[in-house]
């Protein structure tokens, strides 16, 4: 069943087709989740989708960061630029034990995250990761642009996402995709 | 496994220019939405490019928060408004315009929309708009304000 609509303008044919599929998904229940894992993820597409809609369990700004296949090394490094209403912002971490893709986590008004992870199952190169994510409260807003990577060979098979701090609320949604390229 | 990535309507301008793009009938079938354009202005109405839902144009229901470079300054700019206008366009530049609207149908939570754009002869773009209502989104108006 299709679950990902597009309105297109100005655009002929279809986007993706055939080639984006549905890998899992998951909505968080009631009583909120401290973090959300895809597992056994199959090496047979070309790139990764993560697709997030998520809720915080408190009204203050939390992080967001993935892990890959269970590794909490120092092996991940990130880097972000940001805007709120009035001012821009950078960050970077290096060698550190989680892959930022996110400071926009809150409660009330949902996150949006879109994460791409490229070549996930090459095998001789290092992971990188783009995202774009944001929440806007009405009295505030913040997006960011992220990019990182994870200094491993190893075809990703587990993503581990999880806020920096507190939980994910109930109706926070996860949708892994995969993706093909001819 | 099937395609999951599924075209719901299509729209290409020709002859004179119009004031507003609207999808309609919006199916609550789909987990997200993607709105995929490429957009030039024709000076005729405001100037930024602009999304709505639903018909609803009260205002403070949207807020948004910007993000611009432009080859020389970065800068931040947003506020609560009656529509999402995120970018200022271009008379002589179509502007790719990729909006991601996660969530749309539930009935629960606000909406939230993600845009990233650019402007080949000006600057590139991110944005992030809130839609405060709980009801799904079943209609997406595109057009351009002040």
């Amino acid at each position: 069943m299709p679950i990902l609509g597009v309105i297109a303008s100005s655009i002929s044919g279809n986007l993706y087709s055939a080639s984006y599929d549905s890998i899992a998904t998951t909505t968080v229940g009631a009583g909120g989740a401290s973090f959300v894992e895809f597992t056994s993820i199959p090496s047979t597409y070309t790139h990764l989708q993560i697709r997030i809609s998520s809720l915080g369990s408190a009204d203050a700004q939390q992080g967001l960061n993935t892990t890959y296949n269970g590794d909490t090394g120092t092996n991940y490094s990130s880097h972000g630029v940001s805007a709120t209403r009035s001012s821009t912002g950078f960050f970077a971490t290096a060698n550190d034990n989680i892959q930022y893709f996110g400071f926009s986590l809150f409660s009330g008004y949902p996150s949006t995250s879109v994460i791409d992870i490229l070549d996930y199952a090459n095998t001789n190169k290092f992971k990188t990761m783009k995202c774009l994510t944001g929440c806007d409260r009405s009295s505030a807003g913040i997006v960011y642009f992220f990019s990182g990577v994870w200094r491993n060979t190893n075809a990703i098979t587990s993503i581990k996402i999880t806020p920096n701090s507190g939980n994910f609320n109930q109706h926070s949604s996860f949708a892994l995709y995969g993706i093909k390229v001819a | 496994m099937p395609s999951t990535y599924t075209p719901i309507a299509t729209t290409t301008l020709s002859g004179s220019p119009v004031t507003n793009v609207t999808f309609s009938s919006i199916p609550q079938t789909y987990t997200d939405l993607v709105l995929v354009s490429n957009i030039i202005y024709s000076a005729n109405g405001g100037d930024y490019i602009s999304l709505r839902f639903n018909n609803n144009s009260t205002n403070g229901t949207y807020a948004i928060t910007r993000l611009t470079a432009n080859g020389s300054t970065v800068s931040a700019d947003g506020g609560t408004d009656n529509k999402m206008p995120f970018y200022s366009s271009s008379t002589t530049q179509y502007v790719p315009f990729v909006a991601h609207i996660n969530n749309y149908s539930n009935t629960t939570t606000f909406k939230t929309a993600l845009v990233r754009l650019s402007n080949a002869g000006a600057s590139v773009a991110l944005g992030v708009g809130s839609f405060a209502s709980t009801a799904a989104i079943t209609q997406l108006d595109v057009f351009f304000a002040g």
